[in-house]
């Protein structure tokens, strides 16, 4: 294969990059200073060209990243969003320009162009999707066979081993001009038909546009692309490109944000970038200073170890052991022909020294927790008063218009009338909005908690607010979630319930409820419309009867209002009848699952008997069809706690009379079992449902009464515990009529005496007994405490 | 002691590859560290093959563990090797110690009779009783010797071994010598460069006997991971195949499309997913590629001397009989499930794959 050269001609240079690669960052900077270009044509979107004065301000930190958003409800393109890091070599070469005084140009369709991004999976949350993209780099037959032949398991490895482990150097024109060749292999075993249909063929004309421009322009040239890009740059230098319009392009407006680096990790999973940015940063951070690499990179190792004992002691690894790695990575660099130990030997060095066990699936929480320190956490930092996305303003302004005080950062009190003045229940709304995406402008101190059924009558609301940079911090965080607070909360949703999908929770609907309480409490349509939907595919699937009844009733707490009443109403019709089909499968419910089903037995009961007080007509038709299915649970044979769960249950409701459930459960206490606490389970099941039942029923009482007097000593001790916890569930009012009543059967005065049971003696030794603790009291000084006796 | 391994069943690796061996300590020019025959990167060579030199891949699926291990076995610690049965953990030690040390014998096999005899070192009696303790009389255990060579030991199975053998072990790798007091004070042997310890461990093994969190800390643990590679795992069993038809001298292969269809049945019911992604009940029964070369293997001789020598599906699928279902009531219905969905599927655009499904409908408790 012939070398091919970075250099055409005098005037145009061409450097073929990967997106944050520090080798790349590295040799740039050193070609720049030799060749200082007039002019500095890098690959990113034209319509950002306006905010490169701000980008390339030495008082910006970066991770930062140019985020684009939609100019009109009608585009529905997302976010694109373009992040840059210290060690980016796009941002090294604007900032060069910059304090060069050389042009600096971006090169790309803008951000919006409909063939911008194709390639990028969106981010099922909604997220930003990324306008980098490596992807190619790394997966493609050439890259294939390098791995396999050198034993490497992918292209970011190959990449590591090949570029970024050699970036130490002078010989800038040796790095590039291998770059150069590996992108040029890899683009001759991609299939011409892909690069037409994502966009590359149009986005490479739009580039070539700019920079016969630039070239026209007099002055020489330095081209900064992704590889890919570069040999068809090359070889249409000279000849007249295809003007290539950018005019289908919605308008958007671009935003500078700060951003971090376990979002720019995240990205990387899309094929944007390199994962692990804090190693990258560190690398870079080395190379521009001229550390010794070998040195940097067991720096990295001991100050692992350092993190670890700081944040995580249980995981420390001892000196031992991290001596056993440092040498470990060094002799890995060696078997892989490498100069000094890069992020692929340091992983392996932990994972062969510090892991005292097996991988299971690969992972172990030491390997974990290095991921993360090679992540890192830094966040990027933005000058003051730098312009802001149009959320801040946006939330700013309606946090006004509802009458808060923005001036200063004291925090304030503000009581909320909600049923008397509709702007308190409008600021109520927008302050739950806020406290959905978590931004920290407001808390409630007073008022009902709905979801939680905790003083749901509870006319005012109380808020303890204040704005402060770090709110307005957290908004520019969430800028790319949308300009609008409704936006942002529907991003803010759809990410949570991505996590609990990713949990595989998202078909359990009691966890899925909470998230159209939130949507409710925002008073935002839209909002409440995508969670009931979610609501309803999840009770769609849901198999847990607990789970449903816990969903009822937290759809039941939801404060609905005319607009949304008609759509809950139907959830709750939907939920009931998901109900009836689980209910005759109800016996098969494994034992440790069943406490949780009793208990949401006495819910549903409670629920039953609320929406008969709301409507009339449709609850008898819905208590006939529960008792249906009620009689066919019980038929499949259920355990004697939830046989007397559902006795109680069906009392409840009306589809069986007290005597019949008062019958059964003795029936079933009489019964014969291989534990004899399970005869009191069903004693246990119905008070947990009806607690009432044995205070009205005397058939009841009268079994329990029975079965107590009944059993031996021993049997005795083994039901304790079950019927302790059936009695508990009586207040003490309630026991002590159980007590009276148990007292009459046996013939026993209403208030016993205790003494009449006792013989002579014993009352005497406990009279004297009290005499002498009463003297001994009193001598203490504890007479005060004999008055109430 | 065997000195030659001609006409032996099972010869070592280091008999095995001579010639490969040989070839690669002639080609090295690579630094060795102290007692090693070949330097590292000969020794990742030998392993995972170098096509230059001739030399075979000998271990499929993962060239980074292959690259640990080495450097493992460079360092202090002695090197663990874990993972579940049946993925080549004892094959990978024993080439590490041909190619390491240039000797794979030094074998302790751990088991619950393995006693300290195994580990430091035992005596002749009849010796010791005439003589009295002497060098003469004393017997070296594979671990002794390993170290007055300067070699690779290895311990097969160690969470087998009872907890204070296995403890024994831990003055061994951390002092690298053995006293021995019997033949006077202050006698002990020291290990020579090169010694080190390649233990192996199965994971469903573990309840047996837990290693201590000492024996743990001497050790570093590398996993064995099942190849999950479909293409990789047909040319592991393959080749293991040819080498032990060779070594019988028998002429027969096994066409492509019925060891494909060993393989995909092995992955599908290990990883209870098939290839297109549809679940499938996974036997608790362990489903390994060394499993898998066993029935290869059977299958094959099936072939030849019952059959007209072509291998089939229908062979594949009665010694598949022998390993899913050992005694398991709910593997057998597991088996059943998967012949019923994935196998009758199949079988409609494969011949092997038909034979497959009758053999094993003939099969009666399957069927």
């Amino acid at each position: 294969m012939t070398a091919q050269s970075v250099t055409v001609g005098a005037d145009v240079h061409f450097f073929p990059i990967r997106h944050h690669s520090p080798a790349c960052a590295h040799h740039l900077a050193r070609a720049l200073a030799e060749l200082k270009p007039a002019h500095v044509l890098v690959e990113a979107p034209e319509d950002f060209q306006a905010l490169l004065p701000q980008l390339t301000d030495p008082r910006v930190v970066a991770p930062v990243a140019v985020l684009s958003l939609a100019a009109g409800a009608d585009d529905d393109r997302g976010a694109p969003l373009y992040p840059f890091c210290a060690h980016s070599p796009e941002l090294v070469a604007l900032r060069w320009a910059r304090a060069a005084g050389a042009e600096a140009r971006l090169i790309d369709l803008p951000a919006r162009d409909p063939r911008m991004g194709m390639r990028h999976r969106a981010d099922p949350a909604g997220g930003p999707t990324p306008l980098i993209d490596d992807d190619r780099l790394d997966h493609n037959a050439y890259v294939a066979e390098l791995c396999r032949r050198r034993g490497i398991p992918d292209g970011e490895a190959l990449w590591d081993a090949l570029f970024e482990t050699q970036a130490a150097g002078d010989d800038w024109r040796g790095f590039f001009e291998t770059v150069g060749v590996y992108c040029q292999h890899i683009r001759a075993v991609t299939p011409e038909a892909d690069m037409a249909g994502d966009g590359t063929l149009d986005r490479e004309a739009r580039m070539a546009n700019h920079l016969a421009e630039a070239v026209a322009a007099g002055g020489s040239v330095a081209v900064i692309t992704g590889g890919f890009h570069t040999s068809p740059l090359q070889t249409g230098l000279g000849k007249t490109p295809p003007r290539q319009k950018a005019a289908k392009a919605p308008a958007g407006r671009a935003w500078l944000i700060r951003y971090g680096f376990r979002q720019i990790d995240r990205l990387s999973g899309y094929g944007a970038g390199l994962p692990h940015p804090a190693w990258y940063d560190r690398l870079w951070t080395a190379l521009s200073t001229g550390e010794p690499l070998e040195a940097m990179s067991l720096q990295v190792l001991a100050g692992f170890s350092d993190h670890l004992r700081r944040t995580t002691p249980g995981l420390s690894v001892p000196t031992p052991t991290l001596t056993a790695a440092a040498i470990a990575a060094r002799r890995l660099a060696d078997l892989r022909g490498l100069p000094f130990p890069g992020r692929r030997e340091l992983i392996d060095a932990v994972r062969s020294t510090a892991v005292k066990d097996a991988l299971e699936l690969g992972r172990a929480p030491v390997l974990d927790a290095f991921d993360v320190y090679l992540t890192g956490d830094r966040l990027g930092e933005l000058p003051p008063g730098s312009p802001q996305p149009p959320i801040v303003e946006a939330i700013r302004a309606q946090a006004r218009s509802l009458g808060f005080t923005l001036d200063d950062a004291a925090r304030r009190s503000r009581d909320l009338d909600l049923l008397r003045k509709p702007r308190h229940a409008d600021a109520s709304r927008f302050l739950h909005a806020l406290l959905l995406i978590d931004v920290g402008f407001a808390s409630r101190t007073a008022g009902a908690d709905a979801m939680h059924g905790y003083r749901e009558d509870a006319l005012f609301e109380t808020w303890s607010y204040g704005w402060s940079p770090m709110v307005e911090q957290r908004l520019i965080d969430l800028a790319p979630g949308g300009e609008t607070l409704e936006q942002v909360c529907a991003w803010e949703l759809r990410r949570r319930r991505a996590a609990m999908a990713a949990e595989g929770r998202s078909r359990r609907a009691a966890e899925v409820a909470p998230l159209l309480h939130l949507a409710a409490r925002t008073g935002m349509g839209p909002l409440i419309a995508m969670t009931l939907e979610w609501c309803a595919e999840a009770i769609a699937e849901d198999p847990d009867l607990a789970s449903l009844v816990q969903t009822l009733a937290l759809v039941a707490r939801i404060p609905a209002g005319e607009d949304i009443a008609e759509a809950v109403h139907a959830l709750q019709r939907q939920g009931f009848e998901r109900l009836l089909v689980l209910f005759p499968h109800l016996a098969a419910t494994p034992p440790d699952q069943l406490s949780g089903l009793i208990t949401a037995l006495a819910e549903l009961a409670a629920l039953v008997g609320e929406a008969e007080n709301g409507e009339a007509g449709q609850g008898e038709a819905d208590r006939q069809a529960l008792g249906e299915v009620v009689g066919q649970a019980l038929a499949g044979g259920p355990g004697p706690a939830l046989e007397g769960a559902l006795c109680a249950f069906a009392g409840l409701i009306g589809a069986m009379s007290e005597e019949t459930v008062a019958a059964r459960v003795a029936a079933v206490m009489d019964g014969a079992f291989v534990d004899p606490g399970q005869r009191a389970a069903a004693l246990n099941g119905c008070l947990t449902v009806s607690p009432r039942l044995i205070v009205r029923s005397e058939a009841l009482l009268a079994a329990a009464d029975r079965f107590i007097g009944g059993v031996e000593p021993e049997t005795f001790l083994a039901v304790l515990p079950e019927l302790r916890l059936a009695l508990s569930q009586l207040s003490p009012d309630e026991i002590d009529r159980v007590a009276q009543w148990a007292s009459r059967r046996h013939g026993l005065s209403a208030h016993p005496t205790t003494a009449a049971n006792l013989p002579a003696g014993e009352v005497e030794a406990n009279l004297l007994l009290a005499r002498d603790l009463s003297a001994v009291w009193r001598a203490d000084g504890l007479a005060a405490w004999m008055e109430g006796a | 002691m065997v000195t030659s391994t001609e006409g032996v069943l099972r010869p070592p690796a280091e008999a095995v590859f001579a010639g490969e061996l040989a070839a690669l300590a002639a080609a090295d020019k690579g630094p060795r560290p102290p007692g090693w025959t070949l330097s590292p990167r000969s020794v990742r060579s030998f392993i995972i093959g170098d096509a230059a030199l001739k030399v075979s891949r000998k271990f499929y699926g993962d060239d980074a563990l292959v690259e640990r291990v080495i450097v493992d076995l460079m360092g202090e610690q002695g090197l663990m090797l874990v993972g579940e049965p049946g993925t080549a953990k004892s094959m990978l030690g024993e080439l590490l110690a041909a190619a390491v040390s240039g000797r794979s014998n030094l074998v302790v096999q751990g088991s619950a009779g393995t006693n300290e005899d195994h580990v430091r070192y035992g005596w002749n009696y009849a010796l010791l009783l005439a003589e009295g303790p002497s060098e003469k009389a004393l017997v070296a255990s594979p671990v002794l010797q390993a170290m007055q060579a300067g070699a690779i030991v290895r311990i097969e199975e160690i969470t087998r071994c009872p907890p204070e053998i296995q403890d024994t072990l831990i003055s061994i790798l951390s002092e690298k010598v053995i006293a021995v007091p019997e033949l006077g004070e202050g006698r002990a042997v020291f290990a020579q460069p090169g010694f080190n310890i390649i233990a192996t461990a199965n994971l469903k093994d573990r309840g047996v006997h837990e290693m201590s969190s000492a024996l743990k800390r001497r050790f570093n643990f590398e996993t064995v991971a099942p190849i999950t590679d479909p293409v990789l795992e047909a040319e592991l069993i393959s080749g293991q195949l040819k080498r032990r038809l060779d070594r019988a001298d028998l002429k027969a292969e096994m066409p492509a499309e019925v060891l494909d269809l060993l393989v995909s049945t092995f992955q599908d019911l290990r990883s209870g997913r098939t290839r297109e992604g549809a679940p499938v009940p996974r036997p608790d029964a362990v489903m390994s590629t060394a499993e898998a070369v066993n029935v290869a293997h059977a299958a094959v001789l099936d072939a030849v001397y019952f059959g007209d020598g072509r291998v089939g599906g229908g062979h594949v699928a009665r010694q598949l009989g022998g390993v899913v279902m050992k005694d398991n009531e709910d593997d057998v219905r597991k088996l059943k499930t998967y012949v019923d969905h994935v196998v009758k599927e199949r079988s409609r655009r494969s011949k092997a794959w038909t034979e497959m499904l009758n053999a094993l409908k003939a099969h009666k408790s399957v069927s």
